[in-house]
């Protein structure tokens, strides 16, 4: 499959995904828009434009970048991040017509073009008064256009999965700009000092949201040291059925799946994007990726025909009830007999 | 519903290149006098 084109899995869970952000961006610009009229009676139609914009693109990008802490935080929040990247997308939309708004406003009625009016009207980075904040919205914009260019399957593809989620890190560089942005434009009255405090809940939200995913994260990671030849994994009737108790071991985190009486265990990385496989459950038969839908056999690590992704293997038993499991690696694909629950 | 749906999603990911021309005409532009 990895050197050959799968079609976008289109869905009814991802179509319900996008209606409801269309809704929520719709509503979204309208209170926004509503309530700078109430707020501000003197606003023209262009700033309530410009405003309402700009606060729908902020609270979708703290959406955004709240996904991936809160489904590590709690996995029932998993279909959050089924189609983030059509949020991320809408996101760029909405910022970038708050930036063209922006420049037909400010920048198209002089002599200078645009774009050399919006790099040049300040350069006084020194100055909180006239530090040029909108270059730092121009820059926000220029990372998430590449984001949003890049985001569609085929992209991934062709850049690999650590390229492309590299590049995608990027958006911690945008929400920087952004900060910078928003922070000194409503130092220079640009925009409402509001924006100024919704944006510092917001940096607070997402930094106690990542420490504590990070927090969680490293209590998971507790690894058994390197050498140890079987990782006691607890009790079998501990895991639920179809699904899998993840175990660090040697620095590597293993998924071990229950599925009847059977044991099997792989690692917890999926091929696709690096996906948590033992967040997943078995349906029909195959590990389910809970990110984007690949599947494994357990008993093999291998993707069922025509796909040929396949994960590394690793040995089980099962003594007085607790599964024990090999920490060494099989390679990808290698068949292992699943241990076996006593009926 | 989904093949139009996959033909769309395939033609909007393909538009945002067209930024790419339009973004690098609007920069050549505003270099002339």
């Amino acid at each position: 499959m990895s050197h050959r084109y799968r079609a976008v899995g289109w869905n009814p869970q991802k179509l319900a995904y996008d209606r409801t952000i269309a809704l929520a961006v719709t509503s979204g610009l309208g209170i926004a828009a509503a309530g700078t009229a109430v707020l501000n009676p003197a606003a023209t139609l262009e700033t309530i434009l410009l405003r309402s914009t700009a606060l729908t693109a902020l609270v979708l990008l703290h959406a955004v970048l709240s996904i991936g802490p809160l489904c590590r935080l709690d996995r029932r929040l998993l279909p959050l991040l089924y189609n983030r990247r059509h949020l991320g997308v809408t996101m760029f939309l909405v910022a970038a017509a708050h930036g063209v708004l922006a420049i037909v406003q400010f920048h198209a009625g002089g002599d200078a073009h645009p774009l050399v009016s919006l790099l040049t009207t300040s350069r006084d980075w020194s100055s909180a008064e006239r530090f040029p904040f909108q270059i730092a919205g121009a820059l926000a914009l220029g990372v998430l256009v590449v984001m949003a260019a890049t985001s569609h399957d085929f992209w991934l593809r062709t850049l690999t999965a650590p390229v492309w989620k590299t590049l995608h890190m990027g958006v911690y560089v945008a929400y920087a700009a952004i900060v910078v942005h928003v922070a000194f434009g409503a130092l220079q009255s640009e925009a409402p000092p509001a924006a100024a405090w919704l944006l510092g809940v917001g940096i607070v939200w997402l930094a106690t949201l990542h420490t504590l995913a990070a927090h969680r994260e490293a209590r998971n990671d507790r690894s058994v040291p390197a050498g140890v030849s079987w990782v006691d994994a607890g009790p079998a009737a501990a895991i639920p059925d179809g699904r899998a108790r993840i175990v660090c071991a040697a620095g590597e985190r293993i998924a071990v799946f229950r599925y009847g009486t059977q044991v099997s265990a792989v690692s917890n990385v999926c091929q696709h994007q690096n996906g948590p496989l033992g967040e997943g459950k078995i349906v029909g038969g195959c590990i389910v990726c809970p990110w984007h839908g690949f599947e494994y056999r357990p008993d093999t690590g291998a993707s069922p025909p025509p796909f040929t992704e396949a994960v590394p293997t690793f040995r089980t038993r099962i003594v007085d009830g607790r599964v024990f499991v090999d920490p060494r690696p099989l390679s990808p694909g290698t068949w292992i007999e699943p241990a076996r629950l006593e009926p | 519903m989904i093949r139009p749906l996959r033909r769309l999603h395939r033609w909007a990911a393909l538009g945002f290149w067209l930024l790419v021309p339009l973004l690098a005409g609007a920069v050549a532009g505003s270099a002339a006098p």
